[in-house]
């Protein structure tokens, strides 16, 4: 029988997938990555607190094998943006509707980001967290989340003509 | 004239949501007052509203059915294995496990020390010792590296190689850096240095002994680096702007 914990982790991967695509941008490593946090959860589940919600508990310890990884193994020069869709790529231009592009032009102009305001802003928006929990997550204070987030959108903002 | 009474942090906050009831009715009224003011906000509901969009677009990647099943797996074993819980427990447990999976190739030389000024001894269960074993840490070359060398790079130091991984704040507000050396002498030793008025200090040495060809560091050493940085309130990471700033402070 699965308890509960179980159950919500579980039910918490599509999320936790999405935010180690994020951080790597490689479906291989990313699904690795959820292995590894969510070995990691079950070892140390003891130290979750049941009051607090259990994603950014997650979060906060896939980021910290990321982390682990990353800085021990050299992957940026193999990364493959899997965001851009083979749709999106093949289109000829005359058809695309204006939605998707909007929603194009938004991952690009995420992607050039500073990798602080990006974690903020996809913890945030993408990932609906509190700001006090993304600064749970990424042990920093809130009010650096809050800082980090708003000049992430502002810069977003004025590259899509939104300001 | 600017609405300078209003951070952006401020009128993000009460567009996200987030603002205690006070603060959002006071934020109300000047939106009210100044067109300006409200303007900020909306901009900020937009950039909400498009990255919600954003998300939902990448959310339609479904979770693979593998990665499901071998999450079930590792929650079914865990369930088997550990009915147990204590912290200590739970530790000692991945530790086995991981030395069990690999048992020729680490020898589980570990050598943890806090804190010690000047002469480091590595790990003393190998004869010969010369080159980077049994020197003192850091020799000129790795405090040369640890005052230069971008995290993420390697660099060749006294016949071995030294791979900056990380900085960061430790409670004390000293710059730490994490570091890996690896040579055919030492093996691969994780290690933490803290910059001090005195320099460069070694904080915290984790050696392995590991197959000639490499290979990764076991989980369970990275764990108890997890455990030192935690107990030493390390801060996350430095971006790398923020480490490069941070490096040209102490080599001031």
């Amino acid at each position: 029988m699965e308890d509960s914990f179980e159950e919500h982790l579980i039910a918490a991967l599509p999320a936790l997938r999405r935010f180690a695509l994020s951080l790597c941008r490689r479906a291989d490593i990313a699904d690795d990555l959820v292995q590894t946090a969510v070995e990691r959860a079950v070892a140390h589940r003891d130290q979750y607190d049941p009051d607090m919600r259990l994603e950014p508990w997650l979060f906060r310890i896939l980021r910290n094998a990321w982390i682990d990884q990353s800085r021990r193994r050299a992957t940026r020069g193999t990364e493959i943006d899997v965001t851009v869709s083979p749709e999106a790529a093949t289109v000829d231009g005359t058809r695309v509707n204006e939605a998707r592009l909007m929603l194009r032009e938004t991952e690009e102009a995420l992607a050039a980001l500073p990798d602080d305001q990006r974690e903020v802003i996809l913890l945030v928006c993408f990932e609906e967290l509190s700001y006090a929990e993304a600064a749970e997550v990424l042990g920093i204070p809130k009010g650096t989340v809050m800082s980090r987030l708003s000049r992430g959108r502002v810069a977003l903002a004025e590259k899509l003509g939104i300001s | 004239m600017k609405h300078q009474d209003w951070s952006d942090e401020t009128l993000m906050a009460y567009a996200d949501g987030e603002l205690d009831a006070p603060v959002a009715k006071e934020v109300e009224a000047a939106a009210r007052a100044d067109p300006r003011i409200a303007e900020r906000i909306a901009s900020f509901g937009r950039t909400r509203d498009l990255l919600k969009e954003a998300a939902r677009a990448r959310a339609s990647d479904p979770l693979p059915p593998q990665l499901e099943a071998k999450v079930r797996e590792t929650l079914r074993s865990a369930r088997a294995e550990a009915p147990d819980r204590s912290k200590v427990t739970a530790f000692r447990q991945s530790w086995e496990r991981a030395s069990n999976f690999r048992p020729t190739t680490i020898a589980a030389s570990i050598a943890l020390a806090a804190g010690l000024a000047g002469g480091f001894f590595v790990a003393q269960n190998r004869d010969g010792a010369d080159g980077l074993r049994g020197a003192a840490f850091p020799t000129p070359e790795i405090a040369g590296a640890l005052d230069t060398l971008a995290s993420g790079r390697t660099q060749d130091v006294d016949g071995g190689e030294f791979q900056a991984i990380a900085s960061f704040m430790n409670s004390d507000g000293e710059l730490c850096r994490e570091f890996e050396l690896q040579a055919p002498e030492l093996g691969r030793m994780v290690s933490v240095a803290c910059h001090s008025d005195t320099g460069w200090q070694q904080r915290l040495a984790l050696i392995e002994d590991v197959a000639p060809d490499g290979g990764y560091a076991p989980a369970s050493s990275l764990e108890m680096l997890d455990i030192y940085l935690g107990s030493i309130g390390a801060g996350a990471p430095l971006s790398s702007d923020d480490e490069a700033a941070a490096l040209r402070e102490v080599a001031r």
